[in-house]
């Protein structure tokens, strides 16, 4: 799906990421764990492509795809859903049309896919909320719109960045369980936090601990 | 979404990812509507122009005027020598003599009402028209030269292809002056893409995080700026045809603008213009989004 091969990654003199080697194992539950300034953000970069590693390489899908390739990389993006800790919603849209903007950019008509968006609302619990504007929202009901936006387009791999951070904890509790959800359902997920606890009581999942820029790989939790 | 206008329409949510601006969308209107304006009365002019240039060579170009400067005692003889040799040249079509009353008429506006116009040295004055293409002025000049001494032929070449090029050359003004508006609506456009592209930010980053592609996003500036771009060419297109159709026409006398007006199918010209805008506009809109995305990523 994803995979790392002696990547790495620096900004300028500064290092992040060094000599990375992993891959994502598809219908897995993954944990990046690090604490913060630590490059756990560069690397879910690295997976949807905002950023090119600098050493290494990294293949998307099987493919080597090129900084240049600018429609691959559109390409690419539509296949993962990104969830980042700011959520990126755009703040002039409703919650509704947030959620049908990948529907948009894909060429596919938002109202041929209304029932779905309706579905995923329901399923993060904002039916009620579809018509209102992101700044209406709380922090951890703009997460959830973020990952049911993330969804629309039914993708592989979801990536998600500090989900639970700057959330209080029974929030942060629903978004997690909504992402062990998708697991459940054979979608390959890989959430990034620094709550170590937090990594820990997921049964199962791949734990990827991130040290001075190098991964390594935690048996997956009894 | 089907037919040419789809796009304009577009899905509700690809037309709306581009908010709507505020101050900026205000101005681009203002200047695409003043744009048009001016663009409709370049359009006017240039085809007035090439109206009284085609007037010019075509009319004016087929007839003269011969006058007959003699004593007293020979003038009527040498004018009656000169309508023989007219009425007997091939390409002369008609001869006229112009009577003492019409040439008052004539002379009136330049000496005022006051001169008595029978103690003036008044030539004999013969309307003459003409068939450009078969007449020999040369020929007829020197036959003239024979037959009325007195006789001055002039086919007013000296005033009317002067006119008839000065007539080309407003054309040709008006012609670059609609370029140079289109240009300048161009580079209003892109300056309006530019700042567009740097205040959403925010927008691009999410749109480019959902998989949007550069064309996807440019093409959801660009039809923000055409909209508002032809909106305004249409406000000013509409106050230009009003200016034009208020303009004194050709048949008020007394006015240097006289003409300038538009005629029968040419009123559908000026339509035309928030046309044309509106696709400078997706031109340099799209370009300049392009560019500036590409300079973003």
């Amino acid at each position: 799906m994803i995979e790392f091969e002696e990547a790495g990654f620096s900004y300028g003199t500064r290092t992040v990421l060094r000599d990375v080697t992993l891959s994502l194992a598809p219908g897995a539950f993954h944990f990046l764990v690090a604490p913060s300034g630590a490059g756990k953000t560069t690397l879910l970069r690295l997976c949807w492509l905002d950023l090119a590693p600098t050493e290494g390489r990294v293949r998307h899908f099987g493919r080597d795809i090129g900084r240049r390739d600018r429609s691959a990389i559109a390409s690419l993006r539509r296949a993962v859903g990104v969830v980042q800790h700011d959520c990126h919603l755009i703040e002039h849209l409703s919650l509704a049309e947030n959620v049908a903007l990948p529907l948009s950019v894909s060429g596919i008509a938002p109202e041929e896919r209304a029932d779905d968006v309706a579905a995923l609302l329901a399923w993060v619990e904002l039916g009620h909320r579809a018509r209102a504007l992101p700044g209406q929202l709380s922090g951890g009901e703009r997460r959830r719109a973020a990952l049911a936006r993330a969804l629309i387009l039914s993708p592989e791999l979801v990536l998600a960045d500090e989900p639970t951070g700057g959330v209080d904890r029974t929030t942060g509790l629903g978004v997690m369980t909504l992402l062990l959800e998708l697991s459940r359902m054979g979608k390959t997920v890989l959430v990034a936090t620094h709550d170590t606890d937090l990594a820990e009581s997921v049964p199962g999942a791949v734990v990827l601990r991130l040290d001075e820029g190098r991964v390594w790989v935690d048996e997956a939790v009894a | 979404m089907s037919g040419r206008l789809g796009w304009l329409r577009g899905d509700p949510i690809a037309l709306r990812v581009v908010p709507p601006g505020g101050w900026s969308a205000a101005t681009l209107g203002l200047l695409a509507g003043v744009l048009a304006f001016f663009a409709v009365l370049a359009l006017a002019l240039t085809l007035a122009a090439g109206r009284l240039a085609a007037a010019w060579e075509g009319e004016a170009g087929e007839t003269a005027t011969l006058q007959v400067f003699a004593g007293e005692e020979v003038i009527e003889a040498q004018a009656r020598a000169a309508l023989d040799v007219l009425r007997q040249t091939p390409g002369v079509r008609s001869v006229r003599m112009v009577d003492l009353a019409e040439q008052e008429k004539l002379l009136e506006p330049w000496l005022g009402p006051e001169v008595p116009m029978e103690s003036l040295p008044l030539p004999l004055l013969i309307e003459v028209a003409t068939d450009p293409e078969v007449l020999d002025v040369a020929a007829l000049e020197a036959q003239l030269a024979e037959a009325a001494p007195g006789a001055v032929y002039d086919d007013h070449t000296a005033w009317r292809l002067p006119l008839v090029e000065t007539a080309g050359r407003v054309g040709r003004f008006g012609l670059a002056s609609l370029v140079l508006l289109a240009l300048a609506l161009g580079a209003g456009v892109a300056l309006a893409a530019e700042r567009a592209v740097a205040v959403n930010a925010a927008a691009i980053r999410t749109l480019r995080l959902v998989g949007a592609e550069d064309g996807f996003i440019a093409g959801g500036f660009a039809r923000r700026l055409v909209l508002r771009a032809g909106a305004g060419a249409v406000v000013g297109t509409a106050a230009g045809m009003v200016l034009v159709a208020l303009l004194p026409q050709g048949s008020e006398p007394g006015f240097f603008l006289a003409g300038i007006g538009l005629t029968g199918w040419q009123w559908l010209l000026p339509l035309l213009v928030p046309v044309a805008a509106a696709g400078v506009a997706w031109g340099a809109a799209r370009a300049a989004t392009r560019r500036g995305l590409r300079r973003w990523s």
